[in-house]
C-alpha cells in the first residue's frame, strides 16, 4: 500500500481527502503546514506528496522545499478551482500535476496512479517512422524474435545436456549454523551465529569471496535494502550496517521481540517476525524502527523474509513456503510445498529472496545448507 | 514538459505534459479528454523559448492504465513547424 503525504491546514479538506485516499487504497500521512511536512517527510518517505493550493506558505514555496529534499518526488497540487494557467505555472516549478476541485477519488485516482510512474520528454529532430514503416519494422522484429526464440530453445536444450555447468540448487556450506541470508551487489550474504560472521558468496558458483567477523555479536537474522544490511543479534538488537566491504555499523536499535525469526526491507518498511509468538511487525525505516503494525501468523514460522511484492514465510508445520501480499499480511496469496521443510531432518533458519528465487538456509546433520527454490508460484 | 491546452469551441483550458516531440507533432499526456480529429492550441516552453498558440490536430488517442489520455497531435501550421524544427535542432546539438 503506497503512503502519500497530504499537506493541508483545513480540517474539512483533511476529512474529504482521508476518505478519498482510503478509497484509492493509499495510506495517508497528514501535515498541517510545511514545517510539519518536512519533519514527517524524512521519516515517512512517502511515494508522493499532495498539497492543497491557496494556503500559506504558497504552493510555489512548498514545491521548492520538498523538491530540495527529494528532487524526484512527485508533488501534486490540489487546486481549489480549475485554472490551467496556474496548473502549468506550478508544473513548470516542478509539480508533477494538478488536481481540480472537487477532490473526489475519481479525480485523484489517475493522479495517484500516474504519480507512482514517472518519465520525461523524448525530444527528436526527426519524426517517428510512419505506420507502414513501423509495421514493416514490427514484422522484421517478429521474425527476429522467432529466430531468437528458436536459438534460445536450442541453447537451453544444450545447456540442460551440459548440466554440470549450472550451479546446484542445494549447496553444502563450509560452516554449520547459518542464521540469516541477504543479497547485495550480486553476492549472497549469509550470517552464521556460531562463527559470528557474515560470509559473502559468489552468486555464480557460491564460492566464498569474503568474510566479515563480528566478535561481539551473535547473528540471528540478516536483511538487506538498497543502502544497508540489517543484522539481528541474539541480544535483542538490530544492527544497521552500510554495504561497504567492512560492513560498517551505522546504528543499533533494540527490536523488543522475544524471538526474532527474520527481518527484511520491502522497499519502504522494515519487517520483523517473531516465530515463537507468531507475530509479524511492520516498522518505520528509521533509527528507531518504530512499530507501525502487528499481524498474526497462523502456523509454525521457521523463517521469514520479504521483497517489494510479498512477505514470505517458511512454515515447518505445513512444510510449505507461503507468500502474503504486503498490504494484507494475514491472508496467504499462494504456497508451495518444499520437501526439505517436511522431511524431519532439515531445520530451516532463514529465508531470503533475490527477485527471481527464494533461498532457504538451515541445518541438516550438523551441516549448513543453502537451498534455492523458484519464487514464481 | 508541461503544456497548456486550449480546446476548441470555448471549452475551458486544460493542461498536460508533452512526453515526446518532433517537428511534425507531439505526444500529449493529459487527464482531459480531447476528441480525435479535433483541434487544440498548445502553449509550452522549449529550451529558453516560449511557444504559444501552437496549432495542432488530434490524430489518435488512447487511455492508459492510469486513466490519462495519450494523444498524438500533429502540428498543423507550417511556419510553426519550421520554428519548432530550428529550436529542436539547436537543443539536440
Amino acid at each position: 500500500m503506497p503512503t502519500v503525504q497530504v499537506i493541508s491546514s483545513s480540517e474539512k479538506d483533511k476529512n474529504i481527502l482521508q476518505g478519498a485516499f482510503a478509497d484509492l487504497g493509499a495510506e495517508t500521512i497528514f501535515s498541517l503546514d510545511l514545517n510539519d511536512a518536512l519533519t514527517i517527510f524524512e521519516r515517512v518517505r512517502p511515494r508522493a506528496v499532495f498539497l492543497a493550493d491557496g494556503e500559506d506558505p504558497p504552493s510555489e514555496i512548498k514545491i521548492r522545499e520538498i523538491l530540495r529534499i527529494a528532487p524526484f518526488m512527485p508533488v501534486v497540487v490540489m487546486l481549489k478551482r480549475r485554472d490551467a494557467a496556474r496548473a502549468v505555472a506550478l508544473m513548470k516549478l516542478g509539480a508533477f500535476d494538478c488536481a481540480q476541485a472537487p477532490w473526489t477519488p475519481e479525480e485523484l485516482r489517475p493522479l495517484l496512479k500516474k504519480a507512482l510512474k514517472l518519465s520525461g520528454t523524448a525530444l527528436a529532430v526527426a519524426p517517428p517512422p510512419p505506420d507502414t514503416l513501423r509495421k514493416a519494422v514490427m514484422a522484421a522484429g517478429a521474425l527476429a524474435a522467432g529466430l531468437f526464440l528458436f536459438a534460445l530453445g536450442y541453447g537451453l536444450s544444450q545447456h540442460r545436456k551440459a548440466g554440470a555447468a549450472r550451479p546446484p540448487d542445494t549447496v553444502e556450506l563450509p560452516y554449520s549454523h547459518p542464521a540469516g541470508i541477504a543479497f547485495a551487489d550480486g553476492e549472497i550474504l549469509v550470517a552464521d551465529w556460531y562463527t559470528q560472521s557474515v560470509y559473502r558468496h559468489s552468486a555464480a558458483d557460491h564460492k566464498i569471496t569474503g568474510v566479515t567477523s563480528f566478535p561481539d555479536l551473535t547473528p540471528v537474522g540478516l536483511g538487506h535494502s538498497a543502502d544497508n544490511l540489517w543484522l539481528a543479534t541474539a541480544d535483542g538488537r538490530i544492527e544497521r550496517l552500510s554495504r561497504d566491504k567492512r560492513l560498517t555499523r551505522t546504528a543499533s536499535i533494540a527490536h523488543e521481540m522475544s524471538s526474532l525469526t527474520g527481518l527484511c526491507f520491502d522497499g519502504l518498511y522494515v519487517w520483523t517476525a517473531d516465530g515463537r509468538k507468531g507475530v509479524l511487525q511492520k516498522r518505520m525505516n528509521n533509527d528507531s524502527l518504530r512499530v507501525l503494525g502487528e499481524y498474526g501468523y497462523r502456523g509454525e514460522l521457521a523463517a521469514f523474509t520479504c521483497d517489494r511484492d510479498f512477505l514470505w514465510a517458511a512454515d515447518s508445520k505445513s512444510g510449505e513456503i507461503v507468500k502474503f501480499p504486503l498490504d494484507n499480511p494475514e491472508k496467504p496469496a499462494a504456497s508451495m510445498p518444499v520437501a526439505e521443510l517436511s522431511d524431519g531432518t532439515f531445520r530451516a533458519t532463514a529465508l531470503g529472496t533475490d527477485g527471481g528465487s527464494v533461498w532457504l538456509t538451515g541445518e541438516r546433520g550438523g551441516k549448513g545448507l543453502l537451498i534455492k527454490k523458484n519464487a514464481r508460484f | 514538459m508541461p503544456a497548456g491546452i486550449r480546446p476548441p469551441h470555448g471549452a475551458p483550458p486544460a493542461w498536460g505534459r508533452l512526453s515526446r516531440m518532433d517537428p511534425s507533432g507531439c505526444e500529449l499526456i493529459t487527464r482531459f479528454e480531447l476528441k480525435e480529429g479535433s483541434g487544440a492550441a498548445l502553449d509550452f516552453d522549449l529550451g529558453d523559448e516560449v511557444f504559444t498558440e501552437i496549432m495542432t490536430r488530434v490524430r489518435s488517442r488512447r487511455r492508459d492504465a492510469e486513466g490519462y489520455f495519450i494523444c498524438r497531435l500533429a502540428f498543423t501550421d507550417a511556419l510553426q513547424r519550421q520554428n519548432l524544427f530550428l529550436t529542436l535542432s539547436r537543443l539536440k546539438r
